[in-house]
């Protein structure tokens, strides 16, 4: 297998345990770079930002899993912080010159300790109807706007709302997952149950809290929760289950009620959208094997390969070795209707790209048009990506009007192509602790593969800049392995165990993210490799005949005529050398 | 130079030194890169090209036969006698304690085996890794280095030199009668390397003007640098300098600033060939001491006269090793340091000075670097040898394809074809 080695680094402190899911890089203040947000279980929150540690926020509890996303719902992204021990904190840059609830909420210096009894009161009462705590008046006034001005002008993040939970939550996803176009937040538990929540501000100014919406119970351990877009668009999510299996929960809006007395007839209709998939040959995994998975993989460019592979292992799903040898007819007979596809995902990139600029744009007007993908209704500002990565397609700054324009315009065309892509669903990865990685699409197994390193953390990262997700894989020795869709792999050995990782696009320097690799060793380092990126996945050599022209290529035919294979490519190579090195 | 990118990177059990890495280059083409590391491991990297035109390396350990448990290598060399084929002759020198006091140090020398018609099986680099001829060392073994003793009225024949704690340098000669090698004295055939008074280092030798003529330069560790020129056939030194640094010299090289490429002989229609016409080239010899690294232009005529100091050199640590090459393909050759801190650095010749214009940053120190084709398709790759790994760096393809198209329509259009 390919190797490589990545050496442009930064290394910071941090004293600490960072959980699985206690970090994460997003662009936490909304000024259009990316951060790393990292929690420890000692319950400080650390934000990088450039080079250096931009804040730091203690006391928080025992932080397990930290998102960024618009868990507020008005087009900008907050913070969610959750602690094992039962806390949710939202933390919001008041950078934003944004809708006057978050400035109402955010004046407020919130002290959690100083109501705890009160609250753990109410938790216990009622574990399934959360108690806010939302502690408006508890501080003078002057002091906290002291404290609010000095924010304003740096930006730093300040906690604006802070709830109680249920505890031992594992991980958390702000996402829309019932396609009502309004962000929800997933809780993972390490008791086997899934969570979903919604802000909810419909109360008095300044007084929103999160509200449960549905919770679902799972046979086993959760590996993880991940978002997964089905090929008519509608999101479902995939809840990892031991032994490379998976549970998957559709959830439509009309499900997801809050009045108390739908609430029984909503856990009953979504009980019924729930199925297991159990993946094929999941006999032979150990079925005690920790499981990873990461949905919604992009697959732009490659679109045909993809195609393609998902055809042949429809034939022989269990073998891996007609991968290479293609079929020309089969090719041929697929051309046509490829090629429309791949028309449609470019223009639905295209589509996606014009409208995400006007929810990054700084000047606080986030409404904008937005093409969803799938032509359901749009309800409010949002697209259907996951909040951390929408922010890296940030290209074409254009107006607003201009985007709504093209909204107007090309929906309906969108709208066809988009259905011609998404009839097929976006892959996903699985991967298992004793090394198995697979690639899915549409619950058929593309291609599978082994390694022998035991895999903890799954990520997706575009390496190539191709504009399709590479699947990473790390294990807990520090080996990494970054696969593309077509299974091409490349290795990088980091030379510390590793306890937490993740990755994602950040700006070392503001305005140009690159892909980064982060890893926090169990000697209390964060170590951030940031421009991990490879032309290619494969290497190939330097083929320079096969774009000439006919004529030129005529004419080198012509000087290496009579020639063996061996003696032409030895020739060849000759050539090659003295243009390159022979000639200027 | 920006446009190097990682292809493979492999890691090494034990490090390596600056004389750790060597390369194989056979006749056919393809090109093998030999790694030691100290604790008895070698690797041999190479790419294979697959049916789907993608390249696969390929890093295998070599077992060479006679290096005991408890050897150290210091140094590996190797070097083609064959004209036609591939006729590998691998040189180690590895260092044992025997007991508290004394240690063995050996010349161990690869060679393929008396050839009984079995075709290719005698001349894998396996099996020659199988084949070995000792030579016990009275000291201990610095850089070993091979050049060629040219004779007359017979084929040029292929000599080691090996630079020892005893302030020599060695030659070392197969003597075919009795299939063995075993030392000639020095003075007899390179009198310039007699008499040294230093541990020397490193050592280059340029032969120029057809054979007739060679230009030396040894540096020693403690900062000496000899420089000689050599009438080959009378065996005379018509011209040496000696310099003195402060510092250990950790490297020396002679190098002239265009690379004579042969034009292929199938692209000349009239069969002319195009003889390399060396009475003009202008040898510049680099001497690199641990902390800065200076180049002498023109030797030949200005004597060491003319130096020039490669402003940024002393920026990263101790520097290392060299490598001349021609990395971004302009016709001119670029100096490469690679240095303790971890560096890379490239030198390029504009307006009569070197200038420092790319350093690239690796995971170690740098101990060796190469510039060779190892993917057989012409374009040379870069190949690092750090204290922890090998690293192989293509150039761009889609970079190096747009030269090529433009030159290639050059050619033609000036061949009016």
């Amino acid at each position: 297998m390919r190797a490589v080695s990545f050496v442009k680094r930064l290394q910071w402190d941090l004293p600490g345990t960072v959980c699985r899911y206690g970090l994460t890089i997003g662009d936490v203040d909304n000024d259009g770079d990316n951060e790393l947000v990292v929690g420890t279980a000692e319950g400080e929150l650390y934000i990088f930002k450039g080079s250096e540690l931009w804040q730091k926020i203690p006391g928080l509890g025992l932080v397990t899993s930290v998102a960024i996303g618009d868990i507020f719902n008005y087009g900008r992204n907050a913070l969610v912080v959750i602690c094992g021990d039962g806390w949710a904190h939202i933390f919001y840059s008041p950078r934003s010159v944004n809708p006057s609830i978050i400035n109402a909420t955010s004046t407020q210096q919130l002290m959690k300790e100083a109501n705890d009894q009160d609250n753990i009161k109410h938790g216990h009462a009622n574990v399934d109807i959360e108690t806010t705590v939302n502690m408006t008046s508890s501080l003078s006034l002057d002091q906290v706007d002291g404290n609010n001005e000095l924010n304003e002008l740096s930006g730093k993040m300040e906690c604006v709302h802070v709830q109680r939970i249920p505890t031992n939550t594992k991980m958390v996803l702000v996402a829309d997952v019932d396609k009502d176009g309004a962000n929800e937040m997933i809780l993972g538990l390490t008791d086997r149950v899934v969570r979903s929540y919604r802000w909810s501000s419909n109360s008095e100014l300044g007084r929103g809290k999160l509200v449960g919406l549905n919770k679902w119970e799972c046979a086993n351990q959760i590996g993880t929760v991940t978002l997964q877009h089905m090929a008519d668009g509608t999101p479902t999510l995939l809840v990892a289950q031991p032994g490379g299996t998976f549970m998957r929960i559709k959830c439509n809006p009309e499900d997801c009620h809050l009045e108390e007395e739908t609430r029984h007839k909503s856990n009953e209709t979504a009980a019924s959208c729930v199925d297991y998939q159990t993946l094929g040959i999941s006999r032979m995994r150990n079925q005690n094997i920790s499981t990873e998975i990461i949905g919604d993989l992009e697959c732009i460019a490659e679109n045909k390969v993809s195609n393609y592979e998902f055809k042949e292992s429809f034939k022989s799903s269990e073998t891996q070795h007609g991968k290479n040898s293609k079929s020309v007819s089969l090719e041929l007979r697929k051309n046509n209707s490829q090629s429309e596809v791949r028309k449609g995902s470019f223009s639905t990139a295209e589509g996606r790209r014009k409208t995400d600029p006007s929810r990054d744009q700084v000047d606080g007007n986030a409404f904008g048009g937005n093409v969803i993908i799938g032509n359901y209704d749009v309800k409010s500002e949002k697209d259907s990506l996951l909040p951390t990565y929408r922010h890296f397609s940030r290209q074409d700054i254009g107006s607003n009007s201009k985007t709504n324009d093209l909204k107007g315009k090309s929906q309906t065309e969108i709208d066809v192509n988009i259905q011609n892509n998404l009839l097929q669903g976006k892959p996903y990865a699985l991967a298992t602790l004793d090394g198995t990685i697979m690639l899915v699409k549409d619950e058929i197994i593309l291609w599978s593969m082994q390694v022998d390193h035991q895999i903890f953390a799954l990520c997706r990262l575009d390496v190539t800049g191709d504009g399709s997700d590479e699947i990473v894989a790390c294990a807990w020795d520090g080996q990494t392995y970054i696969l593309d869709q077509q299974r091409n792999s490349v290795r990088f050995q980091f030379e510390e165990p590793v306890r937490a990782f993740c990755t994602g696009n950040y700006n070392v320097t503001p305005g140009f993210p690159t892909p980064c690799l982060v890893y926090n060793s169990f000697n209390n380092k964060i170590f951030l490799y940031y421009d991990v990126t490879l032309p290619s996945m494969v290497t190939k050599p330097l083929n320079p005949i096969e774009e000439l022209d006919f004529e030129e290529k005529k004419i080198l035919d012509n000087l290496l005529e009579n020639c063996t294979d061996t003696e032409r490519q030895q020739k060849l190579q000759e050539l090659t050398e003295w243009l390159l090195y022979g000639t200027s | 130079m920006n446009n190097l990118k990682d292809a493979h990177w492999f890691p090494l059990t034990s490090q390596g030194n600056i004389y750790s890495m060597t390369k194989l280059c056979s006749v056919n083409g393809s090109n093998k890169v030999l790694v030691a590391s100290l604790k008895r491991k070698i690797y041999s990297c190479e790419y294979h090209l697959m049916p789907n035109l993608h390249l696969r390396p390929l890093v295998k350990e070599l077992l060479f036969t006679y290096i005991p448990s408890g050897a150290e290598i210091i140094s590996i060399d190797a070097y083609n006698k064959s004209d036609s084929g591939d006729g590998f002759v691998i040189g180690i020198t590895i260092l044992k304690a025997s007991t508290d006091t004394s240690v063995e140090r050996y010349l161990n020398i690869y060679t393929e085996g008396a050839i009984d018609g079995e075709g290719d099986e005698g001349s894998s680099i396996e099996a020659i890794a199988q084949n070995c001829l000792m030579v016990e060392l009275a000291y201990t073994p610095y850089h070993l280095y091979h050049t060629i003793l040219p004779q007359q009225n017979a084929p040029n024949e292929v000599v080691w030199l090996l630079s020892g704690s005893d302030y020599k340098i060695h030659m070392i000669r197969e003597d075919k009668s009795n299939h063995s090698y075993s030392e000639s004295s020095i003075e007899k055939y390179f009198p310039e390397l007699h008499d040294i008074q230093g541990i020397a280092i490193w050592i280059n030798i340029y032969y120029y003007n057809n054979y007739n003529w060679r230009l030396t330069v040894i540096g020693c560790e403690c900062g000496l640098v000899n420089v000689a020129t050599t009438n080959v056939s009378e065996l005379k030194i018509c011209q040496s300098w000696k310099l003195r640094y402060d510092r250990p010299i950790s490297n020396v090289s002679i190098f002239s600033l265009k690379n004579n490429i042969e034009k292929p002989c199938f692209l000349n229609s009239n069969n002319c060939k195009s003889f390399l016409n060396d009475q003009e080239t202008k040898l510049n010899i680099l001497v690199v001491n641990t902390n800065n690294a200076v180049v002498f232009m023109d030797v030949l005529n200005n004597g060491m006269d003319e130096d020039i100091t490669l402003n940024g050199s002393e920026t990263s640590d101790c520097i290392l090793c060299s490598c001349i090459a021609d990395i971004n393909m302009d016709g001119q050759n670029e100096i490469l340091l690679g240095t303790y801190g971890q560096e890379v650095l490239i030198f390029c010749f504009v307006n009569d000075t070197w200038e420092l214009i790319i350093r690239k940053l690796f995971d170690a120190p740098v101990h060796s670097i190469c510039y060779m084709d190892i993917t057989h398709d012409g374009m040379k790759e870069l190949i690092v040898l750090t204290q922890r790994g090998v690293h192989i760096l293509q150039h761009n393809i889609v970079d190096v394809k747009d030269k090529w198209k433009k030159r290639y329509k050059k050619f033609l259009k000036e061949n009016r074809i």
